[in-house]
Order: C-alpha cells, then sequence, then structure tokens
C-alpha cells in the first residue's frame, strides 16, 4: 500500500517538474508546425454538389430525368478542403428554363455547370474534373387547359348556418396539363372540403385532388367558406312557361307554388320570388296528355338550402284562343 | 243583376276545397261557409243573442263561441242541434247573399258540405258534386286531420251520402288523384259563364 502511493507521488511530482514542462514546451510547437505545413499544402478531394432544378415551365415534363448531383474533384489548400469536407458545398440552384427550347431534348454542359458551381467555392480552389460532362435529360410538351376549381362535395354546415356567400376560391381557375384525352375529361378540378363542421367563415389554403398524370399551375388554392346564422322564409313562386305561341294561353294550377328555405339574416329582406323562377318549356307541355306536369326550380338562389316546394306537380291547361 | 251561384258540395274528403282554389283562378269568389259561419257566430249580434238565448250565456267566453260547451250540448240533443241549424243557417244564407250581391264577377260560388241540411236550395243555381272513391276520401282526410280513418269513415256514415248528392248535381268533378281536375272544372266554369252571363 505504502508503494503504490509513493508511485503516485512520484508520477505527480514529474508532470509538475521542469523537464516536463520544457518537453510539453517543445511538443506542442512542433504540432503547431506540423499543422501549418499541412494545411498549406495543396491536395485534391471528390466531393458531391447536389443541384435543385427549377424554372421548368408547367408546360414540360421529364421523360427522362436530369442527375441530381455532380461529383467534383477539386484542389486546394487543406485548409480549404477541410472547410468544404465539414460543411459540405450548398446545393446548386440550376434554372432550366434557359435550356428547354421545346425540342425535348435537354443538355447542360460542363461549363455551364462550373460557372453556377464557381461562386459557391473559394477562389483558390481549382475545379479539375466534373462528373458527368453534361447534364442531359429528355422532355416532352404537355397540352394545357383553364378549368375552375369547386369544392365537392359540399361543406358541413353547424345547424341553422348557411353560405353567406357562395364559395370563393382564388384563383378561380387553374390550368391544368397532361395528356389531350385526359384533359379532355376533366371539367373541373375538385377541392374536398375542409373536414368537421362549420360555422364560422373560414379561409384556408387547402390541396387540390390532383388527377393522375396531371400538373396544376396551382397547387395551393384559397378557399374562402363565408358561413352566417340562417332563417327559414317563404316566397310564392308564380309558374311561367317559355316558348308559348300569341294565341295559347297557358292556365297552371295552382298559378304559384309556395316555396321555404333557409336563408342567411344578412340576405333574409333583401331575396324575393325574383330570385326564383319554375319555368316550363312549351314545346315539351304540348306532349303532355296527362294534364299533368312534374315542377322544379329553374333559378334560385346559390347560398340557400333546405329548400322545399310545396308542389311537385301542378296541372295545366293550354288553350286556344 | 242577378248573380249566379254555384255550390260546391261534397262530402268529407273529396276535395271541395281544391276545386273551390281552381274556381277562384277563373275569376269565380268562392264563399266558404264553414269557416264564414264560425266567424259570423262570433261577430253577428243577432246570431250571438240568439245562440245565447238557446244555450245561455256559458256560450260565450270573453266573447268567444265556447265550443265545447256547444258541442257538449248538442252531441246527444239532436233537437237541439236543429235549433242550432235553425239559427245558424238563415244568418249565412243572408249573409251569402249581402257577399254575392259585393261581388263584381257575376257567377260566384259558395263552399259547403251541408248542402242539403243548409236550406240554401232556393239560391243556389248549380251544383258541382266532388266525388272521389270511398278509400281515397278517407286516406285524404285521415292525413288532412291526423286522425285514424276509422274516425272519417263515421264522420262521412254521418253526412248525405253521396249518392243522394249525385242526383241533385249539374255537374260532377271527379277526384280520384288519378284524372286532372283543372280541365274539368275550366269546361264546366266556361260552361257556367257563357249559359248565365248570356
Amino acid at each position: 500500500m505504502k508503494s503504490v502511493d509513493s508511485r503516485k507521488n512520484k508520477v505527480v511530482k514529474y508532470l509538475f517538474s521542469r523537464d516536463f514542462a520544457t518537453f510539453s514546451f517543445f511538443l506542442v510547437i512542433a504540432f503547431g508546425l506540423w499543422i501549418m505545413h499541412s494545411t498549406s499544402m495543396k491536395r485534391e478531394i471528390k466531393t458531391r454538389v447536389p443541384i435543385k432544378y427549377y424554372g421548368v415551365p408547367d408546360v414540360y415534363s421529364f421523360s427522362e430525368n436530369l442527375p441530381t448531383s455532380v461529383s467534383l474533384s477539386i484542389r486546394d489548400e487543406g485548409v480549404e478542403l477541410w472547410k468544404y469536407m465539414r460543411n459540405n458545398i450548398d446545393s446548386l440552384p440550376l434554372n432550366l428554363e434557359p435550356f428547354l427550347d421545346g425540342s425535348g431534348n435537354i443538355s447542360i454542359s460542363s461549363d455551364a455547370i462550373i460557372q453556377a458551381i464557381r461562386p459557391r467555392l473559394a477562389s483558390s480552389t481549382q475545379i479539375l474534373d466534373i462528373n458527368p460532362k453534361n447534364l442531359v435529360g429528355k422532355y416532352f410538351t404537355l397540352h394545357s387547359k383553364q378549368v375552375p376549381f369547386i369544392v365537392m362535395p359540399s361543406p358541413s354546415l353547424a345547424k341553422h348556418h348557411v353560405l353567406a356567400h357562395p364559395i370563393a376560391i382564388e384563383p378561380p381557375i387553374v390550368t391544368i396539363y397532361g395528356d389531350k384525352n385526359v384533359l379532355d375529361s376533366i371539367q373541373n378540378i375538385t377541392i374536398p372540403p375542409p373536414n368537421g363542421v362549420i360555422s364560422k367563415t373560414k379561409s384556408k389554403s387547402i390541396m387540390p385532388i390532383v388527377p393522375k398524370n396531371i400538373k396544376l399551375s396551382n397547387y395551393n388554392p384559397q378557399v374562402n367558406i363565408a358561413v352566417e346564422m340562417s332563417s327559414e322564409k317563404r316566397i310564392s313562386v308564380p309558374i311561367t312557361v317559355r316558348n308559348i305561341p300569341d294565341n295559347i294561353t297557358f292556365m297552371p294550377f295552382p298559378k304559384a307554388v309556395d316555396i321555404s328555405f333557409n336563408i342567411g339574416v344578412s340576405r333574409f329582406n333583401t331575396i324575393s320570388s325574383d330570385d326564383f323562377s319554375i319555368e316550363l318549356d312549351y314545346n315539351k307541355l304540348i306532349d303532355i296528355k296527362s294534364g299533368r306536369v312534374d315542377i322544379s326550380l329553374s333559378k334560385q338562389p346559390i347560398d340557400i338550402d333546405n329548400i322545399k316546394l310545396s308542389h311537385l306537380e301542378i296541372e295545366f291547361i293550354l288553350s286556344k284562343e | 243583376m242577378k248573380k249566379t251561384i254555384i255550390a260546391i258540395t261534397g262530402g268529407i274528403g273529396t276535395g271541395k276545397s281544391v276545386v273551390s282554389k281552381i274556381c277562384a283562378q277563373f275569376n269565380v269568389p268562392v264563399y266558404d261557409c264553414d269557416a264564414k259561419a264560425k266567424l259570423l257566430m262570433n261577430d253577428d249580434a243577432q246570431l250571438i243573442a240568439n245562440i245565447k238565448a238557446l244555450f245561455g250565456d256559458e256560450a260565450y267566453v270573453q266573447n268567444s263561441l265556447n265550443r265545447n260547451f256547444i258541442a257538449s250540448q248538442v252531441f246527444n240533443s239532436p233537437n237541439l242541434l236543429a235549433k242550432l241549424n235553425a239559427i245558424v243557417h238563415p244568418a249565412v244564407k243572408n249573409d251569402i247573399a249581402r257577399w254575392a250581391a259585393s261581388q263584381s264577377s257575376n257567377v260566384v260560388a259558395i263552399e259547403t258540405a251541408i248542402l242539403l241540411e243548409s236550406n240554401l236550395s232556393d239560391i243556389i243555381d248549380i251544383i258541382i258534386l266532388v266525388d272521389a272513391p270511398l278509400d281515397v276520401r278517407i286516406d285524404r282526410a285521415a292525413k288532412r286531420d291526423n286522425v285514424e280513418s276509422q274516425l272519417i269513415t263515421k264522420r262521412i256514415e254521418n253526412q248525405t251520402p253521396q249518392s243522394e248528392l249525385k242526383k241533385i248535381a249539374n255537374h260532377i268533378v271527379i277526384n280520384d288523384n288519378l284524372q286532372p281536375l283543372l280541365p274539368q272544372i275550366y269546361n264546366i266554369i266556361s260552361h257556367i259563364k257563357k249559359q248565365y252571363t248570356n
């Protein structure tokens, strides 16, 4: 036990001795000189630079994608290379628009790539090699068409609430790109309604449902759903007939149909029977032998709901004068 | 100028009201005897006095006809019911005459379910009977009044049979939910207007 303590005391004594201090001093000096020598020496490394392409017009779609990165062989002093190794080189944003001439082939030369990468490197850094030499891809031109955005199905509104205004979508129209046959089958782009029951006016950016193999000019339309408390209103709407000759009198029974509906309180006093119509076509009436015809609203305000008609069928006579 | 008065009649559930509405649409004003009789019993001073004389002051509560009391009195007393009718029917008849005279149309109509019982024959020129199959009448009235169909059947049994009314009717309108009403009534009204206005 005594001998262990004695050894420990000897080591501590040595660490605080003049000899050890002198040895350590020269060791630090030597290490510093070695670092200075190493970092000032020119060396070569290989590094990979990711590329982020942008500026591709929606009308183009790639059939063969461009490489997502390039490999660089660079030469510089150790200090600079050390920085590249520690921090990596930021991804390179590359605007493709100038290279897309509509030919279907794109080729970006090494000179163009180097030109783009150069500002990201120290002036002392030499680019020895780049791989691949050229960025090559293939693309094709898509057909395009403008269609409206629609919210479908209708949003779920809280009880006794209605839309204060028609649902507003910004932008209301979207350009869609794709194969012509696919475009022909698309009449609108559907936006799903916000989740849950809506009792307050809501404005939200909603991702539309994108049909397969279709690109959109806008993936973040803003949907504004204005809701308000509603009240029931009743209105009498006369039955009219179009295309009727002057010498024919149309006599319906009843002459008017009572309509009840829910409407927002702000619009309660502004809505009138002029906002509705029940219009029949004389050319269809003349083929009806039963003297009875089904009716429905030919015109109605958009922002009402729970519409009920007092009659779904009326009787009529066409009398010749 | 004497007005031509049409009686629109028929048992419960035949659809007299719809026929009345169509007549009104053809510019024939319609007097609803049942509704008017109820109004007169509350508004006509002479009629009120006569009813009070028959049933006592209990017949009115806060100047309004005590229907429950009157119903309970006449329920088991055909004699009392006959006396009540003998008071009310003439008052209604006089009111019809006044109302008809005030109308601009030369052809007017009254709607009544009790044409024979109300002694209106001397002021009526034409009778339009509204008819419908029994099952349709029962179903229609039960749905309208929200009552059991048996109750409607009992009411029908207490009314003048349609067969009796057919004997005196000038025109019959079939309201069976199959035949359209409008042309039937249009033809009848056109015929009456031609006949009585020339």
